[in-house]
């Protein structure tokens, strides 16, 4: 359930981000703001990584991590997730695909491909 | 029965919350040095973490996501990156003392120098994180870790004056050549080993990975307000040993073989076995958790997916981090710091950022948004305040009292 | 544009007194016709206090303990809520010009948030 007002700092930044089947994202770490020809100014995108997380926090740490991310993903702009693709705003934020479909998750693959899979049993849950 | 059976285990573990190394040697350290004029530090502990970990509890079962994932919405990214870093750092060197204390109970028992049980028992770290199911973990170092009741009989068998404890405890004094700063850093010390912070995460997420619904609050409970009073019992068993054995004999404790002494005294080589079979469990369980700790709380901070429970390829990051810290304490370990010191200070550093620890939780257990109904009453927000007023002192006081006994001489 | 480049920027009124800074930004929430979020930037949050903003005291959820919101509150007290059509942001300053007054500014929780 959203509410008519919200506030961004309550209720919208910093919020946990999982994809249509509840597998964890990441978090909202900046939004896109996108100004319209008739003056209104509305959000228009989740923003995550630490591009996006690097410039919030700022400083010397916030720099080294917007570096980071750029380097990681060989491009300038952070992760984006159009607002057309989130499902559920509450609190939680659900998206409306699985994560496999979406720009987001390349840093989580390449640890997965890269490092994780390659050890045996790595496949198996304990429970 | 198997309810039941479920009820004690969880008991267990939150004893295992005053079992680690950090608690084994100070609470040895302290009885021989200061007696029983401590325990009151214990009291104050127990009723303290209780009063958290139910919160953390509380939220866990009801939103379904740990406290550390609800500290960054809470606190703002700046404040939230801090604690993490502080977080992670703290959880890295008690992590290392803990993998030395395991390494050094085995030596205890082998008479093989305790650096060349680091590795093997690292190695059978991951094996647990990798192949064993979280519950039998949990239960694993639960029930061998009861064997450090012996501590507890031990108490009797030695034939004490109890008149005599009871004053002791109830009138603190500070034996002669030793100062209040110096009583008051140890007290520092003891409540930072006994409200350790990965406690609280670790429960936290451990109710996660368990799944447990609000239906598990109750047993949560049970969990912590029986489980904690009887680890609070242990730790001051462990004082009381110290403080019959070894402070009559002037003897300080610097080396964990000086903690098992007194049950050495007591049954001899049969306590001496039960004793270090105990610490070993108990150390290698506190293991297990620390390294989980530190891994949850910056995948928690950053939104990666995470969990014992899962996959290792379904939380990738999560156990790639798992494995480079566990890496990183051996690496540690393996300079030979003394692990004495290392634990000292792990303890000592956990005290000094508590109130970092406690805060948010205090804050997310107010907030209507997550708990609806289930806010914290005026019952819960008492205790919450006034222990936060507690660890503020103790991180206030933690720096001056350092240097002003040069780290407890 | 990111809203991160918003938030902290220092606002000032019509006068030229020191608003305080941006600490949180008012969101209309709508469904379109066919099915997506929509949401509209209504006003922005200035003032001192941020701690106790971001923690959801001062206009938010959270209540307790009592001393704690009481003084979270207080702390809260010069926070005003701007509209969006009276504010004028200047990006690149980091800055937030306000065509109003600060005594003619609303206190956040007046406002009606729900």
């Amino acid at each position: 359930m959203t509410r008519e007002h919200l506030d961004v700092g309550l209720d919208l930044l910093d919020r946990h981000v999982v994809d249509r089947d509840g597998r964890d994202v990441g978090k909202v770490d900046d939004l896109e703001l996108t100004e319209r020809d008739d003056g209104t100014m509305e959000i228009t995108a989740l923003l995550l990584g630490p591009q996006a997380l690097g410039r919030r926090v700022g400083g010397v740490l916030g720099r080294t991590m917007e570096g980071i991310g750029a380097r990681l993903r060989r491009d300038d702009e952070p992760a984006r997730i159009g607002l057309e693709l989130v499902a559920e705003l509450d609190v939680v934020i659900t998206l409306t695909h699985p994560i496999s479909q979406l720009p987001v998750g390349r840093s989580e693959a390449w640890f997965r491909t890269h490092v994780v899979e390659p050890i045996p049993g790595s496949r198996s849950a304990t429970g | 029965m198997k309810k039941l059976l479920g009820i004690f285990l969880g008991v267990f573990t939150a004893i295992g919350g005053f079992m680690d190394i950090g608690d084994l040697v100070t609470d040895a350290l302290i009885g021989a040095r200061f007696g029983l004029s401590l325990v009151w530090v214990t009291v104050v502990a127990v009723v303290g973490i209780s009063a958290y970990t139910e919160m953390a509890a509380r939220v866990a079962t009801i939103t379904g996501r740990p406290v550390f994932d609800l500290v960054r919405e809470r606190m703002g990214p700046r404040i939230a990156l801090g604690n993490v870093i502080v977080s992670y750092f703290v959880n890295a060197i008690t992590l290392v003392a803990e993998l030395c204390g395991v390494a050094l109970a085995i030596e205890l028992l082998t008479d093989v120098h305790y650096l060349l049980w680091v590795p093997p028992v690292a190695l059978l770290a991951f094996l647990v994180l990798w192949k064993l199911p979280f519950e039998h973990m949990e239960r694993m170092y639960g029930l061998t870790g009861l064997t450090l009741f012996v501590f507890v009989v031990a108490v009797w068998q030695l034939g004490p004056d109890w008149g005599q404890m009871w004053h002791d405890v109830v009138h603190p004094t500070i034996p002669g050549g030793e100062g209040l700063p110096t009583y008051f850093f140890y007290a520092v010390v003891m409540l930072g080993a006994q409200m350790t912070p990965y406690e609280v995460f670790f429960f936290s997420s451990g109710a996660v990975e368990h799944e447990w619904d609000e239906g598990d609050l109750g047993e949560a409970r049970w969990n912590v307000f029986l489980g904690y009073p009887i680890g609070g019992a242990l730790a001051i068993g462990i004082q009381a040993t110290a403080y019959l054995v070894l402070q009559p004999a002037g003897i300080q404790v610097e080396h964990l073989s000086q903690t098992v002494l007194p049950v050495a005294v007591a049954f001899g080589k049969v306590g001496i076995a039960l004793a270090v079979l105990g610490i070993v469990a108990a150390t290698f369980g506190s293991l297990m958790e620390t390294l989980l700790s530190s891994s949850y709380t910056v995948a928690q901070h950053f939104g990666w997916p995470w969990g014992k429970a899962k996959a290792p390829v379904e939380a990738s990051r999560f156990t790639a981090l798992t494995i480079v810290t566990l890496l990183l304490a051996v690496g540690v370990a393996l300079t030979s710091l003394n692990p004495i010191t290392i634990t000292i200070y792990a303890v000592y550093l956990g005290a000094a950022t508590l109130p970092f620890t406690y805060v948010p939780i205090l804050v997310v257990a107010n907030d209507r948004r997550y708990l609806g109904e289930k806010v914290n009453g005026w019952f819960a927000n008492a205790f919450g305040l006034v222990y936060l007023v507690v660890v503020s002192l103790a991180a206030l006081a933690a720096l001056p009292l350092l240097l002003v006994t040069k780290g407890g001489l | 544009m990111r809203l991160g480049d918003l938030l902290w920027a220092e606002a000032e009124d019509a006068d030229g007194e020191d608003l305080g800074q941006v600490h949180d930004v008012r969101l209309r929430h709508s469904m379109t016709p066919d099915g997506r979020h929509r949401l509209v930037v209504e006003g922005v949050i200035v003032g001192a206090g941020a701690v106790s903003a971001r923690m959801g005291y001062a206009y938010g959820d959270v209540q307790g303990p009592w001393l704690v919101a009481r003084l979270m509150a207080w702390l809260g007290r010069h926070s005003r809520y701007v509209d969006w059509g009276d504010l004028e942001w200047r990006r690149d300053e980091g800055v937030v010009r306000v065509a109003r007054r600060a005594g003619e500014l609303p206190h956040p929780a007046e406002t009606g948030h729900d």
